[in-house]
């Protein structure tokens, strides 16, 4: 199935692109999408997404399709979805 | 009680909706922290002072500089290379005599966010170092008061609504400043200026129970689009913070 993903905030300037298209697989996890779009982005975006150990940075916000992904809550994708990477800003 | 100037001043938002003059003394009664007058604070400061609330207390460190005056509407050419709190008292009472007003020429830090935070009955965070914002968020969730967060970046904004024990805190959302961000930022004052009166909105919402507040949602805009989304925010259970 097709999902959309949205870069936004920093995480668009880093991508140096508002948002890709991928193929997946129904049962594909969020780890796996995440590790799929780094490293077929730019090495500031995989810098900004990865932590040295290959891990999604807790500092990166994921929506699904405008909802908060979080740890204890079942992620799932159906085709269609829009996931989003984001950070917070911080400039008062 | 609203003195009778009170009420001429404010009689034109005494019709909205829901406020009346019971909603106007709720405002009058109200203490309001707002960490940083920038181009987002200063403008929050400026509406709050404008709707009648009470009582405000605004913490900013440093002299105002040359690259403050795009955005900082409290401040003045004039005061170049003074103090942005003492600056931004005199313009804020020339509006408004009758706001009590105190002033910290200090920026919000582990040290000292208790203590502000526990003077006042709601915060309004506009700081541009996440140290900052995560010394608030604590100091929120340890007094269990509601805070606005609000921030933008270049014809960016955010915002929403924390409420301790109910929503998702700021360490649920990002537990670490973004590797990215850096201190200096891009920046338009209507950009600042928008979110800012978003913000202030919220407080008066909060305070005069009118309308819903963006509790547990995250509007983002981008104004260069003029593209807003509500996001739907979580608690995380594992949060250091808050759980």
């Amino acid at each position: 199935m097709k999902i959309r993903v949205r870069f936004d905030s920093q995480v668009r300037r880093l991508a140096a692109c508002k948002e890709v298209s991928l193929e997946v697989d129904e049962a594909a996890t969020l780890e796996q999408i995440i590790q799929r779009v780094a490293f077929e982005g730019t090495e500031p975006l995989r810098a900004a997404l990865l932590d040295n150990e290959r891990r999604l940075r807790t500092s990166i916000l994921v929506f699904l399709n405008n909802d908060l992904v979080t740890k204890d809550r079942p992620f799932v994708l159906h085709d269609g979805a829009e996931l989003t990477l984001t950070t917070l800003i911080s400039g008062g | 009680m609203l003195e009778k100037l009170e009420r001429a001043v404010y009689e034109w938002q005494m019709w909205a909706d829901g406020v009346g003059e019971l909603g106007q003394q709720k405002l009058k009664a109200a203490s309001v922290l707002i960490s940083r007058i920038g181009g987002v604070g200063g403008t929050v400061a400026y509406q709050l002072a404008a709707a009648g609330v009470g009582k405000l207390v605004l913490a900013h460190a440093g002299n105002i500089k040359p690259s403050d005056l795009n955005r900082q509407l409290l401040m003045n050419h004039d005061g170049i290379g003074q103090s942005r709190v003492e600056t931004a008292k005199a313009r804020l009472l020339a509006f408004n005599p009758r706001l009590r007003l105190e002033v910290h020429d200090e920026n919000v830090s582990e040290a000292n966010a208790m203590g502000l935070v526990s003077q006042v009955d709601i915060v309004v965070d506009c700081a541009p170092l996440f140290a900052e914002r995560f010394a608030m968020n604590r100091a929120i969730v340890q007094q269990g008061k509601p805070m606005v967060e609000c921030a933008m970046y270049e014809y960016e904004g955010s915002l929403t609504t924390i409420l301790p024990g109910t929503t998702a805190c700021l360490a649920c959302l990002s537990p670490s400043a973004p590797t990215a961000w850096r201190r200096e930022f891009p920046v338009f004052g209507a950009v600042a200026g928008t979110v800012a009166c978003l913000a202030a909105m919220e407080v008066i919402k909060l305070i005069t129970g009118v309308g819903e507040p963006m509790a547990g949602k995250l509007l983002t805009m981008d104004l260069a689009t003029m593209t807003f989304s509500h996001r739907k925010l979580h608690k995380n259970p594992n949060c250091d913070v808050c759980n």
